[in-house]
């Protein structure tokens, strides 16, 4: 098993979208990374076994809630307009998958944002979701 | 009889960003049509008031996460502009190869991966990926090296963080650029081999009359600088752009439309680049581009995927032209002192010109900002090609001209608001 690698997808600019690159900031005793553009997940995980993912998400669901996907199992849910952005995580797993470039494990951490205005920090709940995201993800590790 | 349709699609596939459209048909005719995006740069500009001159640069790359090195140049170029410095030539030829990377990264991944689905009839790269799995594989190894190429001489593919104005932090040795020479051979064939992939898809007869602006350089296809120059009569410098365009804001969109004074609708992007410089690209280009059935200029928007192939080839040849005769500059940039004043700068995103404008007071910090994206200024030639497209297939069933007119949107590779990525969401788990 190669060693794992933890990947932080957003822009840190606009609120909570920044959760990704946030978590990476903070974790320690791991090898991480930071996506902004999702089709370059697939080079980058193309020959690794091990990899955990963090981006936001936005359900409807209360903000902080951590939802856990095993991106391996099933493809992660998206709604009618998934498609919104030209290639996201979930096109991302997809088109690995079809090419049987998936990695053996491939865990999603996705956090409920409240906002994805440019320019605002990050809010309370998400800030709280990252400590928990963060040790969650160091224990798993250690 | 009388009848009426809507069609209204609230999020549009395979656009970078966010976009929308809305269409309305009354016997027949079109009635209403908006074409919307959701447009970042207009925050922006306000969050830097106040900041550095030097901070332009990497504050203005967070605006795309496609096309990063585009937003550093033009913020170079303007703040060069104000302080009346020209940056030496080796330092010119380091962008021109850094730019280049972006233009490969860029094109690679809306040609394989956005447009060539439209044409195979398939709804997403995915489903293309299984039939197509080797061409996806190239088109993947394509992106990879223009990101190499970037990463070599930005030192992150994603957000370069080597370039400031004035030059680079560092600059690469000659051995670390000859790492890149093989996978840049291997490039050129394999755009060449996409252009002769490319021009065999099937494409609708629809031809338009634009009037292309695109910048123009006496010595090479224009990339990085130059005049802005038009098909019709413009001829300008940068800092001559606010005598001849202007920003109109439309209720139905957030983004401003640019067009030309007293005329309107403009078209900037590979077609116009192509159109305006053709006699400029590598002789293998315009030799691929001939044998693809270009003209010297193309004006049907669906064949603009076989110019971004074109340049392609162009790219990856002026790459490794750049890599041979690269000769390590003495010093990694040029001192750049503040003044208060106005700088103007413009270049070749891939997209098309982009444009920055800066007012900075005597100690350096910005007064005032403006950023002119590809995307906006491509808006009304955007709406004009719906318009016209429609106008002869009203009689298609609403799935299948919705489809169609997705494609017409999907051909300027619009890139609306770049710089988010999250999940939607509508199932929960825990």
């Amino acid at each position: 098993m190669s060693e794992r690698l933890v990947i932080g997808i957003g822009n840190p600019v606009r609120g909570d979208d920044g959760v990704g690159p946030a978590v990476i900031h903070r974790i320690r005793g791991v090898k991480t990374s930071t996506v902004s553009d999702c089709s370059d997940l697939i080079e980058l995980w193309r020959d690794l076994d091990d990899v955990v993912v963090v981006d936001a998400v936005a359900s409807g669901a209360r903000a902080g809630t951590i939802h856990v996907f095993d991106a391996v199992d099933a493809p992660l849910p998206t709604p009618t307009f998934t498609s919104t952005h030209a290639f996201g995580l979930p096109a991302a797993v997809e088109l690995s998958r079809v090419l049987g470039r998936l990695p053996r494990s491939l865990v999603v951490y996705g956090i409920e944002a409240a906002g994805f205005e440019n320019g605002c920090e990050l809010t309370e709940p998400v800030r709280t979701a990252i400590e928990a995201v963060v040790g969650l993800i160091e224990s798993e590790t250690g | 009889m009388h009848s009426e349709r809507e069609i209204d699609v609230p999020y549009l596939a395979r656009v970078e960003g966010e976009g929308a459209m809305y269409l309305r048909i009354e016997d027949n005719s079109i009635t209403d049509l908006r074409f919307k995006i959701f447009e970042p740069p207009r925050f922006f500009e306000a969050f830097l008031e106040g900041r550095a001159f030097s901070e332009a640069p990497d504050i203005t790359a967070r605006i795309c996460g496609i096309c990063p090195i585009a937003y550093q140049m033009s913020a170079c170029n303007a703040m060069e502009d104000a302080a009346g410095v020209t940056v030496p030539f080796g330092l010119q030829r380091l962008r021109r190869m850094i730019y280049c990377g972006e233009w490969i990264e860029s094109h690679a991944l809306h040609i394989y991966f956005l447009h060539a689905p439209d044409f195979l009839g398939y709804e997403s790269g995915i489903a293309m990926a299984s039939e197509f799995p080797d061409r996806v594989e190239a088109g993947l190894k394509l992106k990879k090296i223009g990101n190499k190429l970037m990463t070599v001489l930005g030192g992150r593919e994603i957000h370069p963080i080597n370039v400031r104005v004035g030059g680079f932090y560092r600059v690469p040795t000659k051995g670390e650029l000859d790492s890149l020479k093989e996978d840049l051979e291997w490039g050129v064939e394999a755009a060449i081999d996409t252009v002769r992939w490319v021009s065999g898809f099937p494409f609708p007869e629809f031809v338009q009359s634009y009037e292309f602006v695109a910048l123009h350089h006496p010595d090479e296809y224009a990339i990085h600088q130059g005049r802005i120059v038009s098909n019709r009569d413009i001829d300008i410098t940068p800092d001559e752009w606010q005598q001849v365009f202007e920003e109109e804001h439309v209720e139905w969109s957030n983004a401003l439309h640019s067009r030309v004074k007293s005329r309107g609708s403009y078209h900037v992007g590979p077609m116009a680049r192509y159109s305006l410089n053709h006699d400029q690209l590598t002789p293998r280009a315009r030799h691929e581009a001939e044998r693809a059935g270009l003209g010297r200029t193309c004006r049907n928007p669906f064949k603009s995927i076989v110019v971004r192939a074109v340049e392609l080839v162009f790219a990856f040849e002026e790459a490794l032209r750049l890599l041979e005769a690269y000769e390590r500059p003495d010093q990694p940039w040029v001192t750049v002192d503040p003044s208060s004043s106005t700088g103007h700068g413009v270049s070749e995103a891939p997209r098309g010109i982009l444009y920055h404008r800066y007012s900075m007071d005597a100690q350096g910090l910005i007064t005032s900002a403006q950023i002119v994206p590809p995307t906006s200024q491509n808006q009304l030639s955007i709406e004009d090609d719906l318009r016209t497209y429609a106008e002869g297939r009203t009689h298609l069933a609403d799935e299948e001209l919705q489809w169609q007119l997705e494609q017409a949107i999907r051909n300027y590779d619009p890139c609306i608001s770049c710089a988010t990525h999250f999940l939607d969401l509508t199932v929960e788990r825990g």
